[in-house]
């Protein structure tokens, strides 16, 4: 929960609170190792390049729609 | 099976309970030259998860575990396709996270955020170098606030990072773990321009100080 003294605000890393969560996500996606020069999601075979955070929000379920359609058995012709 | 990376740590570390991940996966480990690494299977049907619940589960489990020792995070969503490329990335680069890991053993990172107030950054310039001018007083005010934040929690502080983003003024201060209410304590006396907004989040992984430079 965030508490403010003067201007200032203390914000901790609880998502139930709005501004954290803000953090969280930019924490979370921008910060940390990555394995490659250019993060590479690979998920079944489907490879997206992260350039920013929009696109990878929408990467990701796009590439997991993909990867839904991808396993559905093909129709059997009798 | 695609896995799903969380973050490292040293290889001591065993945390106190089980730990699910995103789509409820179970949270593994493997260990290879000497570090730690966590990590949960992806499943190969999507389960509708939205990507940020999968963020915050996935923070959920880094904060679990930093609440315990020091981490290097890695960044959601990194995944692979399985086990041993893993295991190959980590012993690649193992003596670097070793050497970290221990570096940043007892140590946080907690963050500053100051900004000009949205109605002193409202320009009513009729020029561009007006509005530049302006620029760079908001930039000198902002600066000239993280000197005096800086200076108020030095004692306390072992390392000091900042960079301009496009939110306003970044400020990243290291620090040892049991110092973080010191810390708030410390920047809650402050008084502050009322052009200015601040805002002070934390605890975080060390990550802005990975890099020794």
């Amino acid at each position: 929960m965030a508490a403010s003294s003067n201007q200032i605000v203390f914000t901790g890393t609880d998502p139930n609170d709005e501004t954290s969560l803000l953090d969280i996500l930019d924490h979370v996606l921008n910060a940390g190792v990555i394995l490659r020069g250019n993060l590479v999601i690979s998920l079944a075979g489907v490879d997206l390049i992260y350039v920013g955070l929009d696109v990878i929000l929408t990467s990701v379920e796009t590439a997991m729609q993909h990867m839904q359609k991808k396993i559905l058995p093909p129709a059997q012709k009798h | 099976m695609p896995i799903l990376a969380y973050c490292m740590t040293e290889p001591a570390f065993s945390p106190h309970s089980p730990l699910t991940g995103v789509d409820g996966a179970a949270v593994e480990a493997i260990e290879a030259g000497g570090v730690r690494c966590f990590y949960s299977r992806v499943p190969e049907e999507s389960s509708g998860t939205r990507a940020q619940d999968g963020a915050l589960a996935f923070h959920r489990v880094l904060q679990e575990v930093f609440a315990q020792t020091a981490i290097l995070p890695f960044r959601f969503p990194t995944i692979v396709e399985a086990e041993p490329e893993l295991t190959a990335h980590i012993l690649e680069h193992a003596v670097e996270y070793r050497r970290t890991l221990v570096r940043l053993r007892d140590l946080v990172q907690m963050e500053i955020l100051i900004q000009a107030n949205p109605t002193s950054r409202k320009s009513e310039e009729s020029s561009g170098a007006q509005y530049l001018r302006k620029r760079l007083a908001q930039q000198k005010m902002l600066e000239t606030a993280a000197e005096g934040l800086r200076t108020r929690v030095a004692f306390l502080v072992q390392g000091w990072r900042q960079r301009e983003s496009k939110d306003g003024l970044r400020c990243f201060m290291l620090l040892g773990r049991g110092h973080v209410s010191q810390l708030r304590a410390a920047l809650s006396g402050v008084q502050l321009s009322p052009d200015l907004g601040v805002r002070v989040s934390g605890p975080w992984p060390a990550t802005e100080f990975v890099n020794e430079d």
